[in-house]
């Protein structure tokens, strides 16, 4: 027969089920706080180098080398930091959770990558491309992620339709596309810079209580 | 007096609560999802999800990708006894508090 302390085990039983399978964080808030800055900075550099002028395939190459770089040290800080987040947590790296994250990502990124590829000369366009990709990869995860997750895609889609919007008009009204890489490098520091830090700071303590009271306190924004 | 026959006796063996559980956090596992997860051997977890599947809770998709595998999720009759046998877990726990109705607990 159950008793009250079976009823209490089991629900225990479900509880930390459910906290193991529901949440997962595709993007750590430390990584958050390393990409953002690491956005601020390519943002920086860009415009800093950028000389009117310039060949557009040479600027092309300046702006991608310094968001690849952003990218690079953001996917070593995220690799770095959630491995850390899995051995705190006595789990495997490779976790369901990551696999399912990967699973709702890789669909858009790999878009992305093409059109990196495709467009590596003549990288106008790219920024809107990569805003979009980006939400709409953060929102596949939004079956699993914290609300956290899914706030900062729905901001990357919404600036990424906002972008397109202000790049077809601009074009439409100047007729040349001088200075849009420019524009694109300006929205690339707001979003994957200032969205990342905004994302940062605001899931920061949470995601630390989370970490402190495993198994008393769960992700206020995703307790099933 | 509580009656404890409305408890769900498939549901209620660890294993499968394990599993109904996942089940109802994400819309459907593969078995080596579920197998990493709930770190079961192979022949338990395949008659565990046996029963479930006998029993209408949980239904089976199997597809061939790169290689075949087999995926489990939630029919809306597992998904709604799973909801009725949580909340007759919060009853017996809520009974069982301090100013509930501990004595009318039969063990």
């Amino acid at each position: 027969m159950a008793t009250r302390s079976t009823a209490e085990e089991h629900l225990r039983i479900i509880r930390s089920l459910m906290e193991k399978a529901t949440i997962y964080r595709a993007i750590s808030v430390p990584t958050a706080l390393v990409g953002g800055c690491a956005g601020i900075l390519a943002a920086a550099f860009f415009h800093f180098s950028w000389r009117p002028g310039d060949y557009r395939q040479a600027e092309s190459h300046l702006f991608l080398g310094c968001w690849l770089t952003a990218l690079v040290i953001a996917a070593v800080g995220n690799i770095y930091f959630l491995r850390a987040d899995a051995r705190r947590r006595g789990e495997k790296f490779v976790s369901a959770g990551m696999r399912a994250a990967l699973r709702a990502l890789w669909p858009s990124y790999l878009v992305a990558a093409t059109l990196t590829i495709l467009w590596m000369d003549s990288a106008e366009l790219l920024p809107v491309w990569w805003m979009l990709l980006y939400g709409l990869g953060l929102l596949g995860t939004q079956h699993f992620a914290p609300r956290s997750i899914t706030l900062l895609g729905w901001a990357f889609l919404i600036a990424g339709l906002l972008a397109m919007i202000g790049s077809h008009w601009a074009g439409a009204l100047v007729g040349r596309e001088d200075g849009m890489l420019l524009a694109g490098n300006l929205a690339m520091g707001l979003t994957f810079g200032g969205f990342h830090l905004i994302y940062a700071v605001c899931a920061w303590p949470r995601a630390s209580r989370v970490v402190e009271g495993r198994g008393e306190a769960m992700d206020a924004g995703n307790a099933p | 007096m509580f009656d404890f026959d409305k408890l769900d006796k498939v549901i209620h063996e660890k294993s499968r609560l394990g599993i109904m559980t996942l089940l109802a956090a994400r819309p459907s596992w593969t078995f080596q999802d579920l197998k990493a997860e709930l770190e079961l051997s192979d022949g338990n977890l395949v008659t565990h999800l046996r029963t479930l599947h006998e029993n209408g809770y949980v239904a089976v998709t199997k597809e061939v990708l790169d290689r075949p595998q087999t995926s489990y999720a939630l029919t809306t009759k597992g998904r709604k006894l799973f909801q009725e046998y949580l909340s007759i877990l919060e009853q017996i726990v809520k009974l069982g508090r301090p100013g509930g109705e501990d004595d009318k607990v039969t063990r």
